[in-house]
């Protein structure tokens, strides 16, 4: 299977901003819908929950997950486990408003393409 | 064992306009995160080297690291997000409100300075008084 990266997903994102760029934050705001979680926790999710199809490149997860929390819709806290402090982070009410408005743009993205695709072309 | 330059990270995430606070935390994120990964090399079998060589790499490019955080103005800090304000009006400002400190302070402290303004004038005049009636007494005699 194809990985994409998110550096894949940069470069297509300066061609494209709108198209793209919200991808790695669409996935980090529902993963975090479910329950807090630290950074490599993330990368081991996204991987996990797409099959290996998107696969962040692992220290990049984090200018995603400050901006995210920056604007407000995350929010962190250091928590010692095991001995190790980790940085968690848990969605807020504004992040849960941006999951559903991305989730939205996202279903209407996909459901475009595939009636693009199922159109039969006449060129 | 092969590590990113975790040490220099901070200064330079700084040294890019990254406000103190993230540029701070990414850093010590960065480094659990390289430890997460070497010990789950480890535990697949690989030795310390192979797991820190392998850890690094996934972790990927501090540059590009350094790039990412750079391209989000939201984590530079207020002088590289407002360059204007920071090199013209924060200056202007500050030479505005040094001649005002002592004033607004003074009436902060107003009970204090009264205290002390009346404490010097008494003291003043004692002194005036006694030496009034020192110069009377050679006088007279």
């Amino acid at each position: 299977m194809r990985q994409i990266g998110v550096f894949g997903i940069s470069v297509m994102a300066k061609s494209n901003p709108p198209f793209m760029s919200g991808v790695p934050e669409l996935l980090l705001l529902r993963l975090l819908h479910q329950r807090e979680m630290y950074g490599y926790e993330l990368v081991r999710s996204i991987r996990s929950v797409t099959s290996d199809a998107i696969s962040l490149g692992e220290g990049v997860i984090y200018p995603a997950l400050h901006g995210l929390e920056r604007s407000g819709s995350l929010k962190s806290k250091r928590k010692t486990v095991a001995g190790r402090t980790r940085v968690y982070y848990s969605l807020t009410k504004k992040g849960r408003d941006r999951l559903d408005k991305l989730r939205d743009d996202w279903r209407r993205i996909q459901g475009g393409i595939e009636t693009a695709l199922e159109t039969p072309c006449h060129a | 064992m092969r590590e990113p330059d975790f040490r220099s990270l901070k200064s330079r995430l700084l040294g890019h306009g990254i406000a103190y606070r993230h540029a701070d935390r990414v850093t010590d994120e960065l480094r659990d995160h390289f430890n997460d990964l070497v010990e789950e090399e480890i535990n697949s079998g690989a030795s310390v080297v192979d797991a820190s060589i392998a850890a690094a790499e996934k972790l990927g490019d501090l540059d590009i690291f350094i790039k990412q955080m750079q391209s989000r103005r939201e984590l530079r800090s207020w002088a590289f997000r407002f360059p204007l304000v920071a090199i013209v009006l924060y200056p202007l400002g500050c030479l505005v409100a040094l001649p005002a400190a002592p004033v607004v302070a003074g009436i902060s402290h107003a009970g204090i300075l009264a205290r002390w303004g009346t404490s010097v004038i008494l003291a003043g005049l004692f002194t005036a008084s006694m030496l009034l009636v020192l110069q009377l007494s050679i006088a007279l005699g």
